[in-house]
């Protein structure tokens, strides 16, 4: 029963049009997926299952449009989301600012026990970097979020991430459930990892994938996570 | 329910099933009465309707910023298939069915942009003396280590050159879905939606059809709030297209929204069984009866020009040309106006015992007039034929205020 879905997480991708949301969805996704599947159908909905912590979850990836002129419209799709992954652009420091507008948004109208995860996504450029990355890591740990550096072009950091989210989001859903929820801490069974994977690798071809929480680990340490 | 009889033994696949169907008959038998029920809904629905008649005067696919590589010619089915569906919307009368159309029109949409995203690129690609014009879906360009510009950039200032877009996204899917919606305007859509998120709670409504809802609830939203600053505006000039198109709008909407009330009163819950049409105006015909599936396999039909559709039980039906049809309304005043009606609409209140039968043929004419044109004017906007057989004999004034009520 390991590689049913234990439960079903709601995630919305918020961030300034251009910063590259989509492709993060995508690559994350293209690891179990070639990407004629993924671009002929709707990569703004995704729904992918990941093992976290010996747990399953199913993610629903919900895309938004970032445009500034979309703002308004933005509720309608982060309410009764229970995480949020806010995307800013490495090179782009209007793109922080957003960020930092919506965070200060979801706290106040969001649901409170949303979980918010920051990217600055191309981080493959860093040579063109604008935003200080220690300012936007001390950012996020102020406001009780995770800082991750990714890169949808090279793949970087988008395991860790999304682990990252799934992991708390079950953390904080676990607290009322029952023990089949990740432990807060997300530590892994050996155990539960040699069930989960072999069933859930057979199940690539009905769009899953696993989130390898050995990878997850170390690199969530080195991304500057608070 | 579940403890019942019939259901006791159902496992849990047979169990949704019938839930399923216990909803589509139950919500359809519900749908007219709360969908067509006069109230608040009504106002904010003809508010809505009037407001995409005045921005569609003035806001166009540009000041939406929907991909330029979308409004190719090529599209045009495709477009006319995704406002088809979205009039299907208020078609069908249970909630599964209504959603199912949204997520259709939806993917629609996607696919092509991301067909005119696949185009562009290869036309980037391909040395500029040929272009493409096989389907790209067969062959998306550029693989998962080549990333490149797939959204189309046109509408965008300076796509950077690192810019990684590897398909169409939201931020292409909102202006077509709200181009789209502006375009169709289906008489009272905002209710429809309503009608969905009342009869089928969210707990039912999953993945992308639940994306597909919000898309289109934004959709509504943005057209409901939008102002000079979202479409890129000086707020003057906004203030001033806005009236422009309102008051243009106005001198069509009179017409329109009569003929709106008449078909509301004139119609009454029609079976889901009644024998398909064959042929009906695309962009404003809808079709109850049709599976959603038909649309998708022929877009064509759903271009087929509309006014020349036959109505099904009125045979013999005057053109809309050659109905008599009065002096310009609009450029009367009130009084002369009035003594028009009274003139012309000589029987409305008389009592039926002051009849002659000499006036019979007379009424009789009329009434074929009356029914033909109501007839016409339903058809045109997507609602079934009025049954005016189940009328009370108080007149249409009371059947106004209950639909459907014997």
């Amino acid at each position: 029963m390991a590689a049913a879905a234990s439960a079903s997480f709601k995630l919305v991708l918020l961030g300034e049009g251009r910063v590259g949301k989509t492709s993060i969805v995508l690559k994350f996704v293209r690891g179990a997926f070639d990407d004629k599947q993924v671009t002929s159908s709707d990569a703004s909905c995704l729904e992918r299952t990941v093992s976290v912590g010996g747990s399953t979850y199913k993610l629903n990836i919900w895309d938004t449009a970032g445009q500034e002129r979309f703002h308004a419209l933005t509720p309608l799709y982060y309410r009764d989301a229970d995480g949020a992954l806010l995307v800013y652009d490495i090179t782009d420091v209007k793109s922080f600012e957003r960020v930092k507008h919506w965070v200060t948004e979801l706290r106040r109208m969001a649901s409170p026990s949303i979980q918010l995860v920051i990217c600055g996504n191309k981080a493959d450029l860093e040579r063109s970097r604008k935003v200080d990355n220690a300012a936007a890591a001390a950012y996020a740990k102020e406001m009780g979020a995770s800082h991750f550096l990714t890169s949808a072009k090279m793949g970087d950091g988008l395991k860790e991430a999304f682990a990252d989210l799934t992991k708390r989001i079950a953390a904080i859903k676990g607290a009322g459930e029952s023990a089949a929820a990740a432990a807060p801490g997300g530590r892994r069974g050996r155990r539960g990892e040699s069930a989960t994977g072999p069933a859930a690798r057979a199940k690539r071809s009905s769009r899953f994938v696993v989130v390898d929480d050995d990878a997850a680990e170390p690199a969530k340490r080195s991304g500057g996570c608070c | 329910m579940q403890k019942c009889h019939p259901w006791a033994k159902l496992d849990a696949a047979g169990w949704s099933q019938e839930a399923e169907a216990v909803e589509r008959f139950v919500s359809s038998q519900l749908h007219d009465h709360v969908v067509k029920a006069a109230g608040a809904g009504r106002a904010a629905d003809e508010a809505f309707s009037s407001r995409c008649d005045a921005l569609c005067t003035f806001v166009g696919p540009a000041e939406l910023h929907v991909p330029q590589a979308a409004l190719a010619p090529r599209f045009k089915d495709t477009w006319a298939t995704a406002q088809d569906f979205i009039h299907r919307v208020t078609a069908y009368k249970d909630p599964f069915r209504k959603l199912l159309c949204i997520d259709r029109c939806c993917r629609q949409l996607y696919r092509m942009i991301h067909t005119a995203g696949a185009v562009e690129r290869a036309a980037r690609m391909a040395a500029p003396a040929q272009l493409p014009d096989s389907e790209p879906a067969a062959s998306p360009a550029g693989g998962g280590d080549a990333v490149d510009n797939a959204a189309p950039a046109a509408a965008r200032d300076s796509p950077s050159p690192a810019e990684e877009q590897s398909g169409p996204s939201a931020d292409d899917l909102v202006p077509c879905v709200i181009w789209c919606l502006l375009r169709s305007n289906p008489p009272r859509f905002r209710s429809h939606l309503d009608f969905i998120t009342r009869f089928r709670p969210p707990s039912r409504v999953s993945g992308s059809l639940a994306y597909h809802l919000t898309v289109l609830q934004s959709a509504v939203q943005f057209i409901e709030r939008c102002g000079a600053e979202e479409l890129g505006m000086g707020p003057d000039a906004f203030e001033e297209a806005l009236r422009a198109g309102e008051e243009a709008a106005a001198s069509r909407q009179p017409l329109a929204k009569q003929l709106q009330s008449i078909g509301d009163a004139f119609d009454t819950p029609k079976d889901d069984a009644a024998p398909p049409r064959a042929a009906e105006a695309g962009a404003s015909g809808a079709r109850p009866d049709a599976a959603p599936e038909a649309a998708g396999a022929g877009p064509g039909a759903a271009s087929a020009a509309a006014g020349a559709v036959p109505l099904p039980a009125l045979a013999p039906l005057p053109m809309a040309h050659e109905l008599p049809f009065s002096p310009p309304l609009s450029e009367a005043s009130p009084s002369a106006l009035e003594a028009w009606k009274a003139d012309r609409y000589r029987f409305l209140r008389r009592d039926p015992a002051s009849l002659t039968m000499a006036e019979v043929p007379q009424l009789l004419a009329e009434y074929r007039h009356m029914v033909a044109t109501c007839a016409s004017i339903a058809e045109a906007l997507g609602l079934p034929p009025p049954d005016v057989a189940q009328l009370s004999p108080d007149g249409a004034a009371g059947a106004s205020e209950t639909p459907g009520a014997q």
